[in-house]
């Protein structure tokens, strides 16, 4: 079994961090791009291995010139097989590559942990009037802070919010413009005390690796 | 005499492992259509740790509120 890491281009030399269990890495080049993959892995991983498998995408993301992750759990039999599943889709992966070239993804999460005021109404239609309010004021702050953050990113994809966040997108930054993206958020999150705004990264370009963007 | 309380991990450092697991596991190229991921409870483990941190930025936030007064 070998196990796929990343699609790269333009990778002078494998990054001495090993991949998951810190079992070497391997350069597959199928034409122009590079398969990275690590060989004889067991069939299941522990818990570590998706963190393992991140941090070497990441080691990858420092020295290649475009690096496109590929997400954990691509096993293939052996070199062939890569070589035949992969070699169908090259022309979209190298226009992805292309893509993200000198860029990198950071996180942008936004959560309101105050409680919300519908929570003491006193009956069903103030309940309702409250909730229609809350939601009205939370969309305002999240365009307030989303908006110009998508105006600066090459590109941007919102995610469906879990588990309390009122705000969860990836952007597509240039790679110079991480710090400046980076301070803008954090402007913002002073701006507003009574919220939370966290700014996570930079990474590897992992929600723009697929042409579609995800929901 | 004050017991120094071992402090755990600093939300910074919490958030970006929850967000490089949650890109590894739910993003990134996609060869096979449909992936059985072959890791135990994986998907319990990223959903709980997105809410536990979801509840993590609250307690600093009542933590820090709790200091300035």
């Amino acid at each position: 079994m070998i196990h796929l890491y990343a699609l790269v281009r333009g990778l002078a030399a494998l990054p001495p961090r090993g991949g998951i269990g810190g079992a070497s890495l391997r350069a597959v080049p199928i034409e122009d791009v590079v398969a990275v993959v690590g060989d004889d892995l067991p069939e299941t991983s522990d818990r570590d291995a998706p963190l393992e498998h991140g941090l070497a995408v990441e080691a990858l993301a420092e020295v290649a010139d475009a690096v496109l992750p590929v997400r954990f759990g691509e096993r293939f039999g052996d070199d062939e097989e890569l070589v035949a599943k992969i070699s169908p889709r090259l022309d979209q992966l190298r226009s992805r590559l292309t893509a993200v070239e000198g860029c990198v993804e950071l996180g942008v999460c936004l959560a309101d942990p105050r409680e919300p005021e519908s929570e003491r109404a006193a009956n069903g239609t103030d309940y309702m009037r409250l909730k229609l309010e809350e939601r009205r004021l939370t969309e305002r702050l999240v365009s307030a802070l989303h908006d110009p953050l998508e105006r600066r990113a090459h590109a941007s994809v919102r995610r469906r919010p879990l588990g309390g966040f009122a705000h969860d997108a990836a952007y597509l930054v240039a790679r110079d413009d991480a710090a400046t993206f980076r301070s803008i958020v954090d402007r913002f999150g002073a701006a507003h005390p009574e919220i939370t705004v966290v700014c996570t990264g930079p990474w590897a370009p992992y929600t723009f690796a697929e042409p579609e963007a995800r929901p | 005499m004050s017991v120094i309380e071992p402090r755990p991990r600093p939300l910074e450092e919490q958030i970006t492992l929850i967000e490089l697991v949650d890109r590894v596991l739910n993003a990134g190229v996609v060869v096979h259509g449909d992936i059985t991921l072959a890791v135990a409870d994986v998907d319990l483990v990223y959903v709980g740790l997105r809410v536990l941190l979801a509840s993590a930025s609250t307690l600093d936030r009542l933590a820090a509120t709790g200091d300035s007064k």
